[in-house]
Parts: C-alpha cells; sequence; structure tokens
C-alpha cells in the first residue's frame, strides 16, 4: 500500500508546485520576510536619533557636554535652538526626538557647588527612539558627573587618583551574556523567519485544500476507495516536503548571511522547525475546516496574524503580559519554536533543557493532527461522491 | 465589524501591564556583608527585579537562563565592602541574559538605575565624612550635575508601552477591515451581477456609491477602535476632533476604494484577498512600531514612510497624542493623497472593464 501513498504524496507536491500562488507564497514567502523585511533589523540597534540643543549658558562645559553627545553614536545633534519652545514643532514634524537645555548660569552654578539641572525634553509617543535618546544623554551626562565630581574632590585636597575613586565609589560591570554585542537582529530575525513560516504555510495550505476535492482525487489516482486518514496524510507529507527545507535554509540563511552565532545543535532547531512547520500546515486545514472558504480563512489569518506575532512575545517579552495571557502566549506553538531557536542558537542549550518545549510541540502536533483530518474529512465528505 | 474590536480589545489586554516587572534576578553574595545585603534589598526593591534565588557561584546563572529561571545575575565578590571601606572602588558584577533584547535592555537600564543611586547615597556619606559638611551640601556635591527629564506626550512614561504601542497597533484591524470588507463584497456584487441599469454607463457614480455605503457601517466602528484605548486605558488623546475624523474618514475611503478596486479588477475575492496581504502583512514591520524606522537602513525608508497604513498611523498619532493638527502632517498627506489617486484608478479601471462585459455582451469574468 506504500506506492498509492507515495503517489497521492506526489500528487500534492504536483498541485502545490503547478499553482503559481501556493508555491509562490510557500517557497518564497520565509525568504521574503526574513530578509526583504529582516532587512529592517540591518543595522543593529537604534542609532544616530536626532536632538536639538538649546544652550542658554554659551559656556566651556555646555559646549563640552554637547561635543560629548555630537560624538554619541546613538544621538546626532540636529541643530541648535533659542529655546524649548521651538522644539514642538520640530518634534511634530519629526525633524527631532529629544532636545537638551543648559540653563543660564549652568558653568557658573556647577563651580559654585550648587548642582545646576541639564533640562532634557523626550517624545514619550514612540518609547523605542525616546528610550535611546535617554540613555545616550544620561550617560553623558553621568560621566561629566563623575568627572566633575572627581575634579571637585581633588581640587578640596583630596588625591587625583582617589578623588576619582570617591566619584564613584560603586560601579557595575554589566556584562551581557549570550549575545555580547548587543545586536538586535540575532534575535529578531530567528523570530522573524518562524513568524513568516507560519503566515506564510497557513494562508497557502488552507486555499490548497479548499482547491482540491474527493472528485479530483479520484481522477488523479483512477482509485475509487481512497482512506481519507491516506488523504489527509499525503497531504502533509507533500507539503512539509517543500516548507522543511525552505524555513530550514531561511533559518540557515539567518546564520550565514546575518552572521547570528550558532552555539548549540544544529540538528535540534531542524528537528523544531520541521514540527513547527508541521502544526502549521495542520492548523491551516483547521482553519479551512471551520471556515469552508479560502477567501474567509486567510482573511481570518490575515487578523490573527498579528495578534499571534505579538503573543509569540518577539515584540513584547510574555513577562510583560497579564497572567492569563502569559498562560495562552507560552501554549502557542510559534513561541515554543522560537523558545528552541533561541536556546539552541544563542545560548547552547541541549536537549535536556528544551524538553517542555518539545513537549508543548508535540502536544500541538496531536490536537492540530486531529483538527487538520476533521477539516479534510470534512471536505472531502462535502463533495458529491464520498471517497470511501 | 466585530474583527477590529476583538483585535484591538486583546492588545489592550497584552499590554494593560504598561512595563516589564518581576524579571528573576540572580544573587550570588560572596561578600555576606551588610552593604551586599543592603544592596540586594534596593535591587529587589525595584520593580522590575523580583527574587530568583541565591547561588554560590556565577556558573549556575547560564543553566537558570536556560530553563527561564533567572534573566540577570548580581554577583557581589568576596571583600566587597571591605573595598569601600579602604577607599577603593566596590565593584558589582552582573550578568545580563542579553539573548532576549528587550528583556535584557529593560534589566541593563534599571540596574544602571538601581547602582547608580546607590552609588550617590555611598558617596554623599563619603564626601560628608571627608570634608565634614552638612547633609545637603554632601548631596550637592555628590551630585554635580542634575538630568532633569521630562517626556512629552507619554505623561507616565517609565517604559509604559502601554500609551505606545496600542494605539499604534490599532490601525491594523483598520486598515482590515477597510480592505478587506470591500474585497468580499465588491466580487459578490459581481458574482450576481446586480449593478443597477441607472448607474451603468458612470463608473464614478458605481464607485463612490459602493464606497459611500461601506464607510456607513465602517466609520463608526473604526472610530471605536481608535478611542477604545482612551476610553479603558486612558491612552491619551488630545484630538483636534475635526482633524482627526478627517484623518479617519480619508484613510478608510481610500482604503475601502482600493479594496473595492482590487475587487473590481480582479473580479476574484480570493485574489483580491491575496494582493491585500501583499500590502498589509509587511506593513506590521515596517510601521517602525516594533523597530524604528530611524533604525532601518536608508534604503528601506521609502517603503516603510510610503505604506498608507504608516502614514495615517503617524497622522494619526500626531494629532491625537501629540495635540498636532493636519498642519504638521505635510509628508502624510502627499503620501495619503497618492494612495488614494492610485486606489480611485483601480477602482475606476476594475468598474470600467465590467461595464464593458456587460456592454458588449459577455458576462463578467466571475
Amino acid at each position: 500500500m506504500s506506492s498509492p501513498f507515495l503517489h497521492l504524496c506526489y500528487r500534492e507536491l504536483r498541485r502545490i508546485l503547478g499553482d503559481q500562488r501556493i508555491y509562490g507564497l510557500l517557497l518564497a514567502g520565509p525568504f521574503f520576510y526574513a530578509f526583504a523585511f529582516g532587512g529592517v533589523y540591518w543595522e543593529g540597534r537604534t542609532k544616530y536619533v536626532p536632538i536639538v540643543i538649546v544652550d542658554e549658558d554659551h559656556s566651556a562645559l555646555s559646549r563640552d557636554i554637547t561635543r560629548a553627545l555630537q560624538s554619541s553614536d546613538s544621538v546626532s545633534v540636529a541643530g541648535w535652538l533659542n529655546s524649548p519652545e521651538e522644539f514642538l514643532p520640530l518634534l511634530r514634524r519629526e525633524r527631532a526626538y529629544a532636545c537638551v537645555i543648559f540653563p543660564p548660569k549652568f558653568e557658573h552654578d556647577v563651580l559654585d557647588g550648587r548642582a545646576p539641572r541639564v533640562g532634557a525634553l523626550f517624545d514619550g509617543s514612540h518609547v523605542l527612539i525616546a528610550a535611546t535618546a535617554l540613555g545616550a544623554i544620561r550617560n553623558v551626562v553621568t560621566s561629566f558627573q563623575v568627572a566633575v565630581n572627581g575634579i571637585e574632590l581633588s581640587t578640596a585636597g583630596v588625591p587625583r587618583t582617589e578623588g576619582r575613586v570617591l566619584a564613584r565609589p560603586i560601579q557595575a560591570v554589566i556584562r551581557p551574556v549570550f549575545n555580547p554585542t548587543l545586536n538586535y537582529s540575532y534575535f529578531m530575525l530567528m523570530c522573524l523567519v518562524c513568524v513568516a513560516t507560519q503566515s506564510v504555510t497557513r494562508m497557502s495550505c488552507g486555499i490548497a485544500l479548499g482547491l482540491d476535492s474527493s472528485e479530483q482525487i479520484r481522477r488523479d489516482t483512477g482509485n475509487d476507495s481512497t482512506p481519507i486518514l491516506w488523504v489527509f496524510l499525503s497531504k502533509v507529507v507533500g507539503t512539509a516536503a517543500l516548507v522543511i527545507p525552505a524555513a530550514a535554509t531561511a533559518m540557515w540563511f539567518v546564520f550565514v548571511l546575518f552572521g547570528a552565532p550558532n552555539r548549540g545543535n544544529a540538528l535540534l532547531i531542524g528537528l523544531a522547525l520541521s514540527l513547527f512547520v508541521i502544526i502549521q500546515v495542520c492548523i491551516a486545514y483547521g482553519y479551512y475546516g471551520l471556515f469552508q472558504s479560502p477567501v474567509l480563512c486567510t482573511q481570518f489569518h490575515m487578523f490573527t496574524a498579528v495578534l499571534f506575532s505579538i503573543l509569540s512575545g518577539y515584540t513584547w517579552p510574555y513577562y510583560g503580559m497579564p497572567e492569563g495571557l502569559q498562560f495562552i502566549s507560552m501554549s502557542i506553538p510559534v513561541f515554543n519554536v522560537i523558545s528552541i531557536v533561541r536556546r539552541v542558537s544563542l545560548m547552547g542549550a541541549g536537549p535536556s533543557l528544551l524538553t517542555k518545549y518539545f513537549l508543548a510541540l508535540l502536544v500541538w502536533l496531536l490536537v492540530a493532527a486531529a483538527w487538520g483530518y476533521w477539516a479534510v474529512r470534512k471536505q472531502m465528505k462535502l463533495e458529491s461522491a464520498p471517497c470511501e | 465589524m466585530v474583527m477590529p474590536i476583538v483585535f484591538v480589545l486583546t492588545i489592550m489586554l497584552i499590554y494593560s501591564h504598561k512595563k516589564l516587572t518581576g524579571l528573576p534576578a540572580l544573587i550570588v553574595d560572596q561578600d555576606h556583608s551588610r552593604l551586599s545585603r543592603e544592596l540586594t534589598r534596593a535591587i529587589l526593591a525595584n520593580e522590575t527585579f523580583s527574587l530568583a534565588g541565591y547561588a554560590n557561584s556565577a556558573a549556575d546563572f547560564r543553566e537558570l537562563a536556560v530553563q527561564d529561571r533567572a534573566h540577570v545575575c548580581f554577583i557581589f565578590r568576596r571583600g566587597f565592602e571591605s573595598a569601600l571601606l579602604r577607599g577603593e572602588n566596590a565593584r558589582v558584577d552582573v550578568l545580563v541574559d542579553n539573548s532576549d533584547y528587550l528583556v535584557g535592555g529593560v534589566e541593563t537600564s534599571n540596574i544602571s538605575t538601581v547602582l547608580t543611586s546607590y552609588s550617590i547615597g555611598v558617596n554623599t556619606l563619603v564626601v560628608e565624612a571627608i570634608h565634614g559638611i552638612p547633609e545637603p551640601s554632601a548631596r550637592r556635591a555628590a551630585v554635580p550635575l542634575d538630568l532633569g527629564q521630562r517626556m512629552l506626550f507619554n505623561p507616565a512614561f517609565n517604559s509604559n508601552y502601554l500609551n505606545f504601542m496600542v494605539p499604534a497597533f490599532s490601525l491594523v484591524p483598520l486598515q482590515l477591515a477597510a480592505l478587506l470588507a470591500t474585497i468580499r463584497a465588491g466580487s459578490s456584487e459581481y458574482g450576481g451581477r446586480s449593478f443597477q441599469s441607472a448607474l451603468i454607463e458612470n463608473p464614478w457614480a458605481i464607485v463612490s456609491g459602493k464606497v459611500l455605503a461601506y464607510l456607513v457601517v465602517l466609520l463608526p466602528v473604526l472610530g471605536v477602535v481608535l478611542i477604545l484605548p482612551h476610553w479603558f486605558s486612558g491612552a491619551p488623546f488630545l484630538a483636534d476632533r475635526l482633524s482627526f475624523w478627517i484623518v479617519l474618514t480619508w484613510f478608510a475611503t481610500a482604503m475601502a476604494t482600493l479594496g473595492y478596486g482590487l475587487s473590481a479588477m480582479t473580479r476574484d475575492s480570493l485574489k483580491a484577498t491575496e494582493a491585500c496581504a501583499v500590502l498589509t502583512l509587511p506593513n506590521f514591520l515596517l510601521s517602525g512600531v516594533t523597530w524604528p524606522i530611524l533604525a532601518m537602513p536608508k534604503l528601506m525608508w521609502p517603503l516603510a514612510f510610503g505604506f498608507p497604513m504608516n502614514c495615517a498611523g503617524v497622522m494619526i498619532k500626531k494629532i491625537t497624542v501629540m495635540g498636532g493638527s493636519l498642519a504638521d502632517c505635510g509628508k502624510q498627506i502627499v503620501v495619503l493623497a497618492a494612495w488614494s489617486v492610485i486606489a480611485l484608478l483601480c477602482a475606476w479601471r476594475g468598474t470600467r472593464q465590467v461595464l464593458d462585459a456587460a456592454r458588449n455582451g459577455t458576462a463578467p469574468n466571475v
């Protein structure tokens, strides 16, 4: 009976490769998403956020701090203003996102020991940009704080080296592990390949099932009594045989082209991706079973794709969600595959540390297979002449 | 009508905590001194961190991080307090799991905040002891420059993501609803061949009549979707109401016209839906919400600024969050105008094709 089954698998492959829309989505989708749009993370981190300076002091110290800001690659000085009121229109026109203000008598107050304030206005409506600008400005001001403090102590008679020590008695040495260069793209690109694979598989497989029928199967195979289980399995195997290599190659490119490190066993990543793809194929059939229309099932996917992306924890960590949603987030397949890929490649984790994620994928495999089988059965039964 | 509201309510729930809290921190205290215990208390008093446990050495951290049981590790080495008493620098080593960059970034920033505050406190005591000057003056000497920061437009900014993410993501269902509603109804209309004979010679009348009918239903729903985050979670809404409704109506009209146009040109709702997917799915990545457009390579900028959802999103943000008006939206107005022209051309061409087919007596290709 293996020969008819292989024939069915071959038929599914031919059907996919014979439909431009489906094979375009399935094969090119992961690459398109990961690299055309993955390019947005190419820079690795946010740099050169435009800021403006309001220097009401015109002193050597205010110019020194401005020079320090200019030499930081996180911000770029877009210009000087006469007063902070001029900042708001610039902000609304996206010409500057932060404004640093040196009040009058700023240097004079420092020399007098009066602890003057460097003012800073930020665009809080874009948290990511504001955080970058805030970090850079805070770093520069803190460095000057230590320097001024050291000079002050040394003029008070404390030897220069001791003065520097006293100026900052507790030092934090922060060491980022697993991603020492703080490269945003390593993490994001891996997640993007998984999310893209999910999107294109769900869209194209729902359409593919909608375009098939028991009548066509009978015509293609010349067999009147093909078991529905075989039809379902052949569809899954035929589709997975195309999508798994495409997704694996896209993931491999993340390591080869974008230089993301792989500190673990690549086979584990391959296994997780394969399970994930099979689950997505079955879920896509399940969607079709619910809506019985390729259009509705594609539209439902379009509405839910962004929600699942956010729930997967790659744009917003699951720690930040309410507890009920944390459970949902940790239960969905894309969260588990992302967790495995991240832990293997960036953390070098072995199988013993990945058990719960693989278990979750296996549970999903069973649920999705039952759901997908139900959908294929429903589709075949709807046709005029049943297959069984 | 239901999906946009479900969408925005789910997003609001996801971001309802507003910031990251309770990240598990591992403490390796090899000093067992009063100072290390005080500093541990100060770290755990910051809501970003919660105690994951104590360990004897930092070697345990990697395994705990992989198991998701610790995200950051503070190490107080032996001699930490005595170094400070000898007048030397005392060093706290911190390991941060940066494999999840978002969590790592928040941790790094909060570690700096806690340790800098504590360092200033210690500095104050040292200056006070050395110079014998009163505490307020010593504090001024310890902090010679003060950074007074003020967040505009997000007054609760303390990594408050709700005010930022939810309004931005609300544009996703808004665009999808406007495009997809007309796509389905448009092609099913052609299937039924139910064009009115009175209108049959005038494509513009057909386009405007159809789009207007959808807008009557769509606009109240879309308005509610954008105002929901303000009602339920207090997101800022400083809108110049007229500008807000002008932008919303314009965007919804452009998208509904585009959806109808695609539907008319393809006469197949599946093909039209797929064409919309090409337009809408990349929007999420290029919207600048999860990654600032500024940080993208310059080659991507025209694409990012050119998507209709992005320009409408920026306009609505400027009006509702920044208290601006249409006068502040020059670039975005040009982009949305270009999309409106494209949408009208699609709708006109599609309608002409169907009218020509009807005139020639050939059935529309359904």
